[in-house]
């Protein structure tokens, strides 16, 4: 164990800060600056986790986001455990509990790792080609323990505690990624006049550089150029430095999503804290310079402990002062093994260095073999050995000869994978670039620019100039800056001809470490016809787990491609799509959660129901009182105490939910006409007429009351659900059919409060109320609107009826709505009256057979199906749906249409939805229609029903059965769609 | 007059950083008209309607936003301000509708107040893209609003849908805690 601890030394670790941490239990210590998995190889715990499938004892392989293997639950407390995160992406904290994943009873004992003695039973598309027979299996058997098995980490079961924002920002220019090229960029950019944000995902700044600090810039060591880079931005007004802050995602015309993690980093304190914070960028320009991700070298066993990537090993030692081991092997088929060798080498690790190609660069060769290094050309990997970690792992030389190495690291710089996912989503092309092996940005986008490796020039050079150059672009002012320079040369990159060891032939080379896909895999895959990159991704599931195939997308095109007898460029690539890296749900869902989730409209009588003890239901965005209950009553019984009382006397109801529009212009009347199907000319101002709207196919749409309240100005009323489609429907056909029309509409749904005053006594109650309005039958009869004033505020007040009753609606201001609300009760109970809701209103307008648009209507119902055939102008020229009325299959016999239902020797209430079906003898059941609405009715002495049923007016009087859910068919007979006052009588009092 | 225990929220809408309330009851109209009826439309109001795009014209207490091709936004204290439009009106092919209580009018004052809005408002809110003469429809959150500046540097204004007065302010008093 000694032989993996912290270097005397060395690292942008603070030495002076001890950290405390557990993993699995087992407490150790740390320094600030350290990452958990850091800090882990500093304890000499090298197994972290068991893998997916095989549950192979993994260890730490990257050191940043790339990470495929090292996969921790994060515990911060109740609400705050997080399964799945990559332990080299966390930051170190004082009290952090990790504990590892996948495995029962331990880590180093785990029993799940049979199913790696049985891989051979588990190749690919295991899950496509198994658990297929008997049948009767799946459900007792194989899906439970499917389940049991599948999924990785244990998903949190408590709510989230903690914040989130959202921030929208603008700026001029953008930079993702603030490695050298992203700093060069930033500076360049930021002495000018521009707004700025640069962003990156790590806990510092400085990228790349953080690992070689043997980089000089500008004279200054890499460490200390950052530093005054940093320095430099941070005092230019115009540029925002995030840092641990990750671009996700980007959108349509530079629409760039950062989710900041805010306080991951700390301790977990108390209470609710602000967590992240998600920064929506709309930038002018955009530069991204992402970097690249190392890839794995493929061999036998290549993912034992212990093995990691090159530029991995590379920031243990040189960022966080780790001693890895005693002797490191490392694999290398680019120039970029040879600079990790050396800082293994330096920090006292017997190195040698295995490079895949033919001849060692020369200069690299003398340089290594100074410092001890022992270097063997033309050699490839064959396998590994160890069990929790590797021991020694076998080589063959040019000569055809294996050996064995020694060692406890393998470090691989199998070669670089430019991060080109955000210029993917922003719709950028991508071509295969075979000097480096992997794809780069193919086009040039519109305000995007990419520099440094994530455009495949992996040199520090390259990455200044280009970084600052592409800063400059567009420069309106001249600068004086000098453009950052590196002491060393870039070194070109050639890959081609460099062989991809692809391990032995007996032995599993891990292609996709997370989803444990192996080099058989994908031959296998090939092999059953897979060959199109989409399949045999989703086939063998290579590069679809969490890290979305940062490490392993291009080792798996080179081993399918070598399958298939092409080349890597040849296979193609799949597609990134966004998150980036996984972001917490808590981040993206913002503020949309909790009492903000959605907006709940308030009526104005909101506080008098809530007082009042009202039962809520959600119609749409709005809160609306359901019922009124009283003394304990239950639903049933307040609803039929509120009809009640609404018809012996009266009921008052918050209406203020509908819709209403004001259509004003000279040619209002001409719109109407035009829009809903029946005539408006002849309309009388002051009077209303019940409108119908319809769709162009002639299905009823919505419906509503009308009033006149000028001859240029009408006052519409809708549904309250339907309030913004109709509103949309006028606008569009306004702004595209008629736009030559002189009239204009103007959404009035909050500039009125409602209130219904229905019953009997309803004028009695606004007689002592209301001021210069007649309120008698004959000079205010029913379907008329008058203006006036109601204590004191002007009013609209309507002579409507939805109940069958007397009745008015009262429209004041809606600033006044709760004063007329609470002076209504008021007099309303002098006389007995309730306030209604909902739920009553349903029943007392089913109880005249008035219908509702969406419970009587589903979009394939005409006006004709409901008994509305009355309302349409049959002499206006057109009007919306009027030529869809005509079609075949709206004329043709058998429609259904509205009957209403009566129980015959029952009283059972049936469902809304129940089947109407024959049963006689001739004929098996068959549905010929189907109920609509359904109460019990106090008023009608018994249950009620609406109902659509085929032929239905011509059937009155015949009897019906209607199914009901885990019983026998009840009887009904067919009637009018009227239960109550058929005449009419009561709305003339 | 809103909700009491809307009210209440809104007194815990003050930090030293922000203040946002609602503000004094303003008269205001959703004024329609072709660019022909301009003229006589100003004549009518008694000031001058803007003409830019989302502008506003301020004079003599009466205030005026090009929000959309034909659409102004009028207000003004003086609840009688529009009588001659509405006369006007009954005339000619222009449309008037008061819109005084379909919407309640909010302030978001203080070195805070952008950051506030900037959690729910897409829009750049600098000073070089939202000057003070701008006004405009928007959305915060999940809340449709017209928002201009205050007279104040750091004050904004906005009118929003009195039914979402209960959400915007959970929503303000959300982001407030993650200032």
């Amino acid at each position: 164990m000694t032989a993996f601890s912290r270097l005397p030394t060395g690292g942008r670790i603070n030495r002076r800060t001890v950290l405390r941490f557990s993993f699995d239990g087992r407490s150790m210590t740390g320094y600030a600056g350290d990452t958990l998995a850091s800090a882990l190889l500093a304890n000499g715990v090298s197994l972290v986790g068991r893998s997916f499938k095989y549950h192979r004892p993994r260890g730490v392989v990257g050191a940043g986001v790339e990470e495929p293997n090292a996969l921790v639950e994060i515990d911060r407390g109740e609400g705050r455990r997080e399964p799945n995160v990559q332990a080299t992406t966390v930051e170190l904290y004082d009290g952090l509990v990790a504990r590892s994943q996948n495995r029962w009873p331990s880590l180093r004992f785990d029993i799940g790792a049979v199913n790696g003695l049985g891989s051979k039973l588990i190749p690919a598309g295991f899950y496509y080609k198994t658990f297929m027979w008997p049948a009767w299996a799946w459900k007792k058997l194989y899906e439970p323990n499917v389940r049991r098995a599948a999924g990785l980490g244990r998903p949190p079961v408590s709510a989230d505690p903690d914040r989130y924002d959202v921030q929208f920002s603008h700026c001029e220019l953008l930079i993702i990624g603030g490695g050298p090229a992203g700093l060069a960029a930033a500076l360049a950019a930021s002495d000018q006049d521009k707004r700025i944000i640069l962003c990156d995902e790590g806990s510092e700044l400085g990228g790349s550089l953080l690992r070689d600090p043997s980089a000089r810039i500008d004279g200054l060591a890499a460490g200390k150029w950052i530093d005054k880079v940093r320095s430099i931005l941070a005092s230019r007004p115009n540029v925002k430095i995030l840092t641990r802050a990750t671009g996700f995602r980007y959108g349509t015309y530079n629409m760039v999503d950062i989710a900041e993690r805010v306080s991951d980093h700390r301790p977990p304190v108390a209470g609710p804290e602000l967590r992240q914070r998600w920064h929506r960028v709309r930038a002018e320009q955009v530069i991204l310079a992402t970097g690249a991700h190392e890839r794995p070298v493929l061999f036998g066993r290549n993912d034992l402990p212990g093995i990691m990537l090159a530029s991995a090993a590379q920031t243990y030692v040189a960022r966080y002062g780790v001693r890895l081991g005693r002797r490191a092997v490392v694999l290398t088929r680019d120039d970029s093994g040879y600079s990790a060798a050396v800082t293994l080498a330096r920090s006292g690790l017997k190195v040698c260095i295995c490079d895949l190609r033919s001849a060692a660069p020369s200069d690299l060769k003398r340089e290594a073999v100074a410092i001890g290094i022992n270097v063997l050309e033309a050699t490839r990997p064959v396998r590994a050995k160890g069990k929790s970690r590797v021991r020694s792992i076998e080589v063959q030389l040019p000569d055809g000869t294996t050996h064995w190495l020694a060692c406890d690291v393998v470090a691989m710089a199998g070669g670089w994978t430019p991060a080109i996912h955000l210029f993917s989503q922003a719709r950028g092309k991508t071509r295969f670039e075979e000097t480096i092996e992997a794809y780069l940005p193919a086009n040039s986008l519109h305000g995007i620019a990419c520099v440094g490796a994530c455009r495949g020039d992996f040199g520090l050079g390259a990455a200044l100039e280009q970084g600052f150059a592409a800063g400059r672009t567009g420069a309106d002012q001249a600068s004086t800056q000098p453009p950052p320079r590196c002491d060393h040369r870039d070194r070109a990159h050639d890959m081609r001809n460099v062989p991809i060891a692809l391990g032995g032939t007996t032995s599993m080379a891990f292609v996709d470490y997370q989803n444990d896909v192996t080099t058989k895999d994908l031959r296998l895959a090939v092999r059953e016809g897979f060959l199109s990159v989409e399949h045999f991704k989703r086939f063998t599931t290579t590069g679809m787990a969490t890290d979305q195939g940062r490490t392993s997308n291009l080792n798996a095109m080179a081993v399918a491609g070598d399958a298939m007898g092409v080349t890597m460029g040849e296979v193609g690539i799949t597609t990134f799509r966004p998150p980036y890296t996984p972001i917490p749900f808590g981040t993206l869902a913002g503020y949309n959660r909790g009492d903000t989730f959605v907006p709940s409209r308030r009526t104005p009588s909101h506080d008098w129901a809530v007082a009042h003890g009202a039962v809520f239901e959600d119609v749409g965005l709005w809160k609306r009182a359901r019922y009124f209950p009283r003394n304990g009553e239950d639903m049933e019984s307040a609803v039929r105490r509120e009809c009640r009382a609404t018809r012996a006397t009266a009921g008052i109801l918050d209406a203020s939910t509908l819709g209403k529009i004001e259509v004003v212009g000279p040619d209002a009347a001409e719109f109407m006409n035009r829009m809903y199907v029946n005539a408006w000319s002849k309309l009388k101002v002051g009077s209303c007429r019940y409108g119908v709207l319809l769709r162009e196919d002639g299905y009823v749409f919505d419906d509503g009351v009308v009033g006149r309240i000028a001859d240029d100005r009408f006052h519409v009323t809708t549904t309250s659900g339907g309030a913004a489609n109709v509103f949309n429907l006028m606008e569009d056909y306004l702004q595209t059919e008629w736009p030559y029309l002189d009239v204009w509409l103007t959404s009035t749904t909050e500039q009125w409060a409602v209130i219904a005053v229905q019953g009997p006594k309803a004028r009695d109650i606004l007689e002592p109320l209301v001021e210069g309005i007649d309120l008698s039958h004959k000079v205010f009869p029913h379907m008329s609107v008058r203006e006036g004033m109601i204590l004191g505020v002007p009013t609209r007040l309507f002579r409507v009826s939805f109940t069958g009753e007397l009745g008015f609606e009262v429209n004041v201001p809606s600033s006044r709505g709760a004063d007329i609300w609470n002076a209504l009760i008021a007099e309303g109970e002098r006389h007995g009256a309730v306030p209604y809701g909902t739920e009553a209103i349903h029943v007392l307008r089913a109880e005249k057979g008035f219908i509702i648009v969406g419970q009587e209507t589903d979009g394939t119902v005409t006006p004709d199906d409901v008994g509305l055939s009355w309302a349409i102008g049959k002499a206006k020229p057109d009007f919306v749906g009027k030529r869809s009325l005509v079609r075949p299959d709206l004329v043709r016999t058998g429609r259904k249409q509205l009957v209403g239902l009566r129980p015959i020797g029952h009283d059972r209430v049936p469902d809304e939805g129940a089947q109407l079906i024959s049963t006689g003898p001739a004929s098996r059941p068959s549905s010929q229609g189907h109920v609509t609405s359904a109460y019990w009715s106090d008023a009608a002495g018994g249950p009620i029903a609406l109902a659509l049923l085929a032929d239905g007016r011509a059937r009155h009087g015949e009897t019906i059965e209607v199914t009901t859910l885990g019983g026998p068919p009840t009887p009904w007979r067919i009637g009018e769609p009227v239960f109550f006052d058929p005449a009419g009588e009561r709305v003339n009092a | 007059m809103l909700d009491p225990d809307i009210e209440r929220r809104i007194a815990s809408l003050k930090t030293t950083r922000v203040e946002i309330g609602t503000a004094p009851p303003r008269h205001a109209w959703s004024l329609r008209a072709r660019a022909a009826q301009l003229d006589e439309a100003a004549q009518a109001w008694r000031a001058p309607l803007p003409v830019d795009p989302l502008s506003v014209r301020q004079e003599d207490g009466r205030w005026a936003a090009h929000l959309g091709p034909d659409e102004w936004l009028l207000r003004a204290e003086d609840g009688s301000a529009a009588s001659a439009l509405f006369q006007l009106g009954s005339a000619g092919p222009i449309s008037i509708v008061d819109i005084s209580d379909r919407e309640v009018e909010w302030y978001v004052r203080g070195d805070a107040a952008r950051t506030v809005l900037a959690a729910g408002c897409p829009l750049d809110l600098d000073e070089k893209a939202f000057p003070s003469v701008r006004a405009t429809r928007t959305v915060f959150g999940q809340t449709e609003i017209v928002l201009w500046r205050g007279r104040q540097a750091d004050e904004w204004c906005l009118r929003a849908l009195r039914s979402y007065s209960d959400h915007l302010t959970r929503h303000w008093a959300a982001v407030i805690a993650n200032l």
